[in-house]
C-alpha cells in the first residue's frame, strides 16, 4: 500500500480511538444519573460506533483497537472482566468478514444486521453469565438498553460520516482492506 | 476485476485468525479467573483505574462542575416555584427544629444518666467523587481516597446524611464505591419504630427494595430505615432512608442520601468488633482481631481510644 493510504489508515485509527476515548470519558463524568439511574438506560454508543466503522472501514477499527477499547470499558465500568470484550471481538470479526457488497444494499439491511448482532451478543453474554452464576440485572432493563442502542444507530452512522469521514468503500477497494490485522 | 489478492494475504489470513482466537481465549480466561479468584482480579482492576484516572483528573473535574452548573442554571427557570416551595419547607422545618432542640436536650440528659459512650473510633475520611464508573447495569462511583488514606474494602460510605454504599475495590489513591442502588448491593437494615430486620437490596432504580421482611403489617410508609450493623461490616444506626410503598405493593426505601448530587462522600472508618468493654480486664491488643489491614494507625490509636473510655467509666 502506498504511503498516502497508510497515512489515511493511521488517521482513521486515531479517529476511532479518539471517538471511543471520548465516549468512555463522557460517561464517566459524574452527573445526576450516577446514583439514581435514569428512567431509560443510555445507549451503548461504543458498540454502535465500533460496528459502524468495522463494517465500513475494517482497517480503521482493527481487532487490537477494538479489544483494547472494550477491555478498558470493562475495567472502568466494573463489568465482568473480559467477557464482553471477547464477545465484541468475535462479533466484529463477523462484521469484518462481511461481503462489502452488503453495504450497497442500502441502510435498512445494515440496520437489521446491527440489531440482530447486538441481540445475539447480549444474549450470549447473558447465557455465559447465567452459566457462571454471576448475578444479573433484570431482563427488562437490558431490553430497554438494547432498543435505545438500536434506535440511536442511524445517528451514530451519520456522525461517523460527518465527523470522522468514514464512508463506504467500493467493493474492489474493500478486498485489499479486508484482511488486515 | 480487482479480485486477485496479493499473495502475502493468503498467509496473513490464517495467522490473523489464530491471533484473534488467542486473544479471545485469553479474555475468556480472564473472565473465568475473575469469576474464581475475584479479589485478586478486582485488585488488578483497581490498580488499572488507579493508574488511569488521575491522568484524566484535570478534565473530569471541570466537566463535572460544568454539568452541575448547567443543571443549576436550568433550575433558574423554575425559580419562583422553588422559592414558594422553599418558604413552605422552611416553615415546616422551623417546627422540626424546635422539636429537634427539645429532643437533643432530652437525649443529652438521658445519655448523661446512662453514661452511654458513642464509639470513639467512628471517624471518617472525606473524598471527592472523581468519576461515575457505572453502566446502565451497575451503579458505582470512583472516589479520590485510597489505600494511602488507610481505607479498607467494605467500609461504609455516606454523604454526611445518609448511607450511600460501600467500598469495593481500593487502589492506592482511588477507590470504587458500590452504591446501595446497585443491583448487587445487599445491606442489613433495621426499620425503626418496629425494630424489624430486613435486607436492603438495590434494584438499579432510584429506590432500593426491602427484602426478607418478617411482618409487613407492622411497617408503614415513612418509617426510618437505619443500618443494623449485622455482619459487623457497617456500623449500626447509620440513617439509610425512609420506607415508601411501591405501586405494586412492595416496600421500597427512599434513600436519605442525595444520589442526584454525589460530590463529597465520607468513608466511615470502622474498626471491626467494637463491643461494650467487658468487665474483666482483657488485653486491648488481644481483643482486637486486627483484621482491618496492615495499616499502622488503627492499632496505634487503640490504647488512646480505649483509655479515656475506661478511665472515665471507672
Amino acid at each position: 500500500m502506498d504511503s498516502r493510504g497508510a497515512l489515511r489508515r493511521l488517521a482513521g485509527q486515531a479517529g476511532y480511538l479518539g471517538a471511543a476515548a471520548l465516549i468512555l470519558f463522557a460517561r464517566m463524568i459524574p452527573g445526576p444519573e450516577s446514583g439514581t439511574g435514569r428512567a431509560w438506560p443510555g445507549p451503548d454508543l461504543l458498540f454502535a460506533l465500533s460496528f459502524a466503522i468495522a463494517l465500513r472501514r475494517p482497517d480503521f477499527a482493527p481487532a487490537w483497537a477494538v479489544g483494547g477499547v472494550f477491555l478498558m470499558q470493562d475495567i472502568l465500568t466494573g463489568a465482568p472482566f473480559g467477557l464482553w470484550t471477547a464477545i465484541a471481538l468475535l462479533a466484529f470479526e463477523l462484521v469484518r468478514r462481511q461481503d462489502r457488497r452488503f453495504l450497497e444494499l442500502g441502510f435498512l439491511p445494515e440496520w437489521l444486521f446491527f440489531a440482530g448482532l447486538l441481540l445475539l451478543a447480549r444474549l450470549a453474554e447473558r447465557a455465559v453469565l447465567f452459566v457462571a452464576l454471576v448475578p444479573q440485572t433484570a431482563f427488562s432493563s437490558l431490553m430497554q438498553h438494547y432498543f435505545v442502542t438500536v434506535a440511536i444507530y442511524p445517528a451514530v452512522v451519520l456522525s461517523c460520516y460527518l465527523l470522522l469521514g468514514v464512508a463506504k468503500l467500493s467493493p474492489d477497494q474493500a478486498v485489499t482492506y479486508q484482511n488486515r490485522i | 476485476m480487482a479480485r486477485e489478492r496479493p499473495s502475502d494475504q493468503d498467509f496473513a489470513r490464517p495467522l490473523r485468525r489464530i491471533l484473534l482466537g488467542i486473544a479471545v481465549l485469553v479474555l475468556l480466561g480472564l473472565f473465568v479467573l475473575w469469576r474464581i479468584d475475584n479479589p485478586r482480579v478486582e485488585r488488578l482492576r483497581a490498580a488499572v483505574v488507579d493508574r488511569i484516572l488521575p491522568s484524566f483528573d484535570w478534565a473530569l473535574v471541570p466537566a463535572a462542575s460544568l454539568t452541575r452548573m448547567l443543571r443549576d442554571f436550568r433550575s433558574y427557570a423554575k425559580l419562583y416555584e422553588q422559592n414558594q416551595e422553599l418558604r413552605r419547607e422552611l416553615q415546616r422545618l422551623k417546627g422540626w427544629r424546635e422539636a429537634a432542640l427539645q429532643l437533643e436536650q432530652k437525649n443529652a440528659a438521658l445519655l448523661e444518666l446512662n453514661k452511654v459512650r458513642v464509639s470513639p473510633r467512628l471517624t471518617w475520611v472525606t473524598g471527592r467523587v472523581l468519576a461515575d464508573s457505572g453502566s446502565p447495569f451497575r451503579k458505582s462511583v470512583l472516589l479520590n481516597v485510597g489505600r494511602r488514606d488507610g481505607v479498607v474494602d467494605g467500609w461504609a460510605v455516606t454523604d454526611g446524611l445518609g448511607l450511600v454504599g460501600r467500598l469495593a475495590g481500593v487502589g492506592n489513591s482511588t477507590s470504587r464505591v458500590i452504591l446501595l442502588t446497585d443491583s448487587s448491593s445487599r445491606i442489613p437494615v433495621t426499620i425503626q419504630p418496629s425494630g424489624q430486620r430486613a435486607i436492603l437490596a438495590g434494584t438499579n432504580g432510584p429506590f432500593p427494595a426491602l427484602e426478607f421482611l418478617e411482618d409487613r403489617e407492622t411497617i408503614s410508609p415513612g418509617d426510618r430505615v437505619v443500618s443494623s450493623g449485622d455482619g459487623r461490616l457497617f456500623p449500626p444506626e447509620i440513617l439509610v432512608g425512609h420506607v415508601v410503598r411501591a405501586r405494586g405493593g412492595g416496600l421500597l426505601v427512599r434513600p436519605a442520601a442525595d444520589f442526584a448530587r454525589l460530590q463529597f462522600l465520607r468513608v466511615l472508618r470502622t474498626v471491626p468488633v467494637e463491643q461494650p468493654p467487658p468487665p474483666e480486664p482483657v488485653p486491648a491488643a488481644g481483643a482486637d482481631p486486627a483484621a482491618a489491614g496492615p495499616d499502622a494507625p488503627p492499632p496505634a490509636s487503640e490504647p488512646t481510644a480505649s483509655a479515656p473510655a475506661g478511665g472515665s467509666d471507672g
